[in-house]
């Protein structure tokens, strides 16, 4: 593959870098958005890609339309100008191989030269990817395409160095400790540093709303919650490992984990190491936490119902495992968020009612608020920041 | 501790492996039942596992035992994270501990005297099956202060295999070296008589296959277990382990055992054809690691133990981190009855734990 190289050396990391920078260009110019245009052709057409869901998502956000909504939703105010921020180093994490091309394709609409650092994982898991990314920049005009690089790095840690002191703005994701050991490489002082370490996210359910439901609505509800839940094995930062209920749903709770069970029936397994440890997970809860009684239909699901929120660990195995509370008003869940956590998925029929909700919810720590379902849907604001805004300068430009 | 389940006793005796495998089930099944009830009335944990995770109860409404595969079971890492005990401190004879290689956590085991006890009596009549009645001059691949230190799973294995033997020798240094000149004199004086070697698998082989090339063991039988992890990072398997052992010592029988801290004593024994062997008193089953749904012979999954002895902690049904694949039940052509299965190593650990992994670089979004 071309366009992923190989820097052995902090010599080869410093060469790459003067190289790229001398393609860094305009915000929203027209030839960044017909590679970004290519590629999204490229995913949704090509026999490897547009089978592939999360592929074909990738397709659909970078394809002309969206890009547009994009550059109208930034564009600068009367006296302001957008400029690049230079050289964005992209350091995105192993286990969401899509994210490595989406915070790309914002540095590149950003005007941008990028170095993007692949993980071997990342790789090996989305082969087909990065060969589509590879072949759209070999077709792309060279000052762009010397300006966009793709790489992988080894384990050599002054190669990570040199790449940081030659950039403008790092993007460095991963858990919180990998995200530590990213940032012991010093940027240059003016550089934007952003990290995106360890969130935590959860669903909120209207549980009148699903008492009340047919059947039809809920298996809407379960496939939703399977979507936002199921990728990554429930290890993405989005994945909702609690689901709350906002009122009791009795009886009925039965049926969400007994339909989820019967539909993961039909997916791949996840490894056998994970699913050890869920088992383990769960039989350490049941005797540390206040669990009052475990919905476990199939192996392949568990739900541990928590009594009380406020003695919730965020220890979370992933692979099928959920915890479940029921609680009369949201006051339990605003004081169990944090900071660090990161999406809601809402499912209800009450929009007026989460419209009045959401403020809170945003002032107790969370970045998302979304339809369940849609937790994973990426979206150019990410652990809430603007990224479009962040990869580029906002130029003041007074008029003579 | 109050009396031993009814049927206990019939399944210690020897010799064992004469049970074809349909007729161990049904006589281990209402013991297993038994020890169910036992632990749930006794080991509050236990108790709640088995409310929360809604086991089927211990017997059916007819009050027939349910199958094997419904006996409630506990995975293997809760003995790591949780001291689970059916009895009183008061009646504690001792906590075993796993030998736990460096950084794990090792297993805690409550055994009790009656525990003890059956650990023995099963020990016994398991490894007399195959030894016979006699006691050979014995040979322990160990280091002596083995027996007096610390109640590890090593410890426990080689007091337990002691009484097999007599004039023991123990064959290794402090530090766990072979020592050569001394065992050759010792088996001077044991020329023509036929010998027991016992150890842990890694210890015989630096010893027996490295260490003890020209020594003459031909008329030894070896009996080692604790798993294959140290020999299969040097690419030794079984077929070689036996090759090298025959051709370094003349040493020709050779009966590997796996058997693990939570359920000491009913171990499960290579035959002479290579193959581990169910006892009386213990059964294995192999689960889909996802689903946990019990798997039919042929198929790789993780193996659950089973064994009748565990009076004093709730260790009778274990869902292990191993891998297995049964192989057969019973074999016309042999004379030991019994499941046949082999045991494929560790199940790997699952990579990265999502976002607060330290070691790939995962996590992040999306």
């Amino acid at each position: 593959m071309s366009a992923l190289e190989r820097l052995e050396s902090a010599e080869a990391a410093r060469r790459l870098l003067a190289e790229a920078r001398a393609g860094a260009g305009r915000p929203f110019a027209e030839d960044r958005r017909a590679l970004l245009a290519a590629l999204s052709r490229a995913l949704l057409t090509r026999p490897d890609t547009r089978r592939r869901g999360d592929l074909v998502a990738l397709g659909y956000w970078l394809r002309p339309a969206n890009l547009d909504r994009l550059r109208r939703n930034h564009a600068p105010g009367p006296g302001r100008l957008r400029a690049a921020r230079g050289l964005v180093l992209h350091l995105p994490p192993a286990n969401v191989p899509t994210l490595a091309v989406y915070g790309w394709a914002l540095a590149l609409l950003g005007g941008n030269a990028t170095v993007v650092r692949v993980s071997e994982r990342a790789l090996a898991a989305e082969p087909a990817l990065f060969a589509t990314v590879a072949e759209v920049l070999a077709a792309a005009p060279p000052v762009l395409r010397r300006g966009q690089r793709f790489v992988r790095t080894g384990h050599d840690p002054a190669v990570m160095a040199a790449l940081a002191a030659g950039a403008d703005a790092r993007l460095a994701w991963g858990g919180d400790a990998a995200v530590a050991e990213l940032r012991r490489h010093r940027l240059p002082p003016h550089a934007l540093d952003l990290g995106f370490p360890d969130r935590w996210s959860l669903s909120l359910l209207d549980a009148d709303a699903w008492r009340d439901a047919d059947a039809p609505t809920r298996e809407a509800v379960v496939e939703a919650l399977l979507r936002d839940a199921g990728p990554f094995d429930q290890r993405a930062c989005a994945s909702p490992r609690l689901v709350a209920w906002l009122g009791d749903p009795g009886e009925t709770a039965e049926a969400l984990w007994g339909g989820l069970a019967r539909r993961l029936a039909a997916e791949a397994p996840v490894p056998a190491g994970l699913a050890m440890e869920r088992l383990h997970f769960a039989y350490r809860a049941a005797l540390d936490a206040p669990i009052s009684r475990a919905h476990a239909p199939e192996g392949r699901v568990i739900a541990l119902r928590i009594d009380d929120l406020a003695r919730l660990s965020r220890d979370h195995p992933g692979g099928g495992l959920f915890f479940e509370a029921v609680l009369p008003d949201p006051e339990p869940l605003l004081r169990f968020l944090r900071p660090t956590d990161q999406a809601l998925g809402w499912w209800g029929p009450d929009a007026d009612a989460l419209a009045a909700l959401a403020p809170r919810l945003a002032d107790a720590g969370l970045d998302r608020i979304v339809r369940l379902g849609h937790a994973l849907d990426f979206d150019a604001a990410w652990d809430g920041v603007d990224l479009l805004d962040a990869l580029t300068r906002a130029v003041v430009v007074e008029a003579p | 501790m109050s009396a031993l389940p009814e049927g206990l006793d019939a399944l210690l005796a020897r010799p064992q492996f004469r049970l074809p495998t349909a007729d161990k089930v049904a006589r281990l099944g209402p013991v297993l039942a038994a020890l169910t009830a036992r632990h749930r009335a006794a080991c509050p944990a236990y108790a709640r596992l088995l409310d929360l995770f809604g086991r089927p109860p211990a017997a059916d409404a007819a009050g027939r035992p349910v199958p094997l595969a419904d006996v409630p079971l506990v995975p293997v890492g809760l003995f790591k994270t949780h001291r689970l005990a059916s009895v009183p401190d008061e009646a504690v004879f001792k906590e075993l501990r796993s030998s736990g290689t460096t950084g794990q956590v090792p297993s805690r085991v409550v055994l009790d005297r009656p525990t003890a006890r059956l650990q023995a009596r099963a020990l016994a009549a398991i490894a007399g099956t195959l030894l016979g009645g006699r006691r050979r001059p014995m040979v322990v691949l160990d280091h002596e202060g083995v027996v007096r230190g610390a109640p590890t799973a090593r410890t426990a294995a080689v007091l337990g295999f002691l009484p097999f033997g007599r004039d023991h020798f123990f064959a290794l240094d402090a530090d766990l070296r072979l020592r050569r000149e001394a065992l050759a004199a010792w088996l001077d004086r044991h020329a023509g008589e036929d010998l027991l070697l016992f150890g842990f698998t890694f210890l015989a082989w630096r010893a027996l296959a490295e260490e003890a090339a020209g020594l003459d063991l031909s008329r030894g039988l070896l009996l080692h277990g604790g798993g294959w992890k140290r020999l299969a990072d040097r690419a030794v398997d079984a077929p070689s382990f036996k090759r090298r052992l025959r051709e370094a010592t003349g040493l020709a029988r050779v009966h590997d055992y796996y058997g693990m801290v939570e359920q000491t004593g009913s171990i499960f024994l290579e035959d002479d054809r290579g193959r581990l062997t169910a006892p009386h008193l213990a059964h294995v089953l192999v689960r889909d690691p996802d689903t946990l749904r019990p798997l039919p012979p042929g198929e790789v999954g993780v193996i659950e133990v089973l064994s009748a002895l565990p009076l004093s902690y709730p260790g009778h049904a274990i869902l292990t981190e191993d891998l297995g694949v049964i192989e057969a039940e019973d074999d016309p052509d042999h004379p030991w009855r019994g499941q046949r299965f082999r045991v494929l190593g560790r199940v790997p650990t699952a990579e990265a734990r999502g976002c607060s992994d330290t070691r790939a670089v995962p996590g992040g979004a999306a």
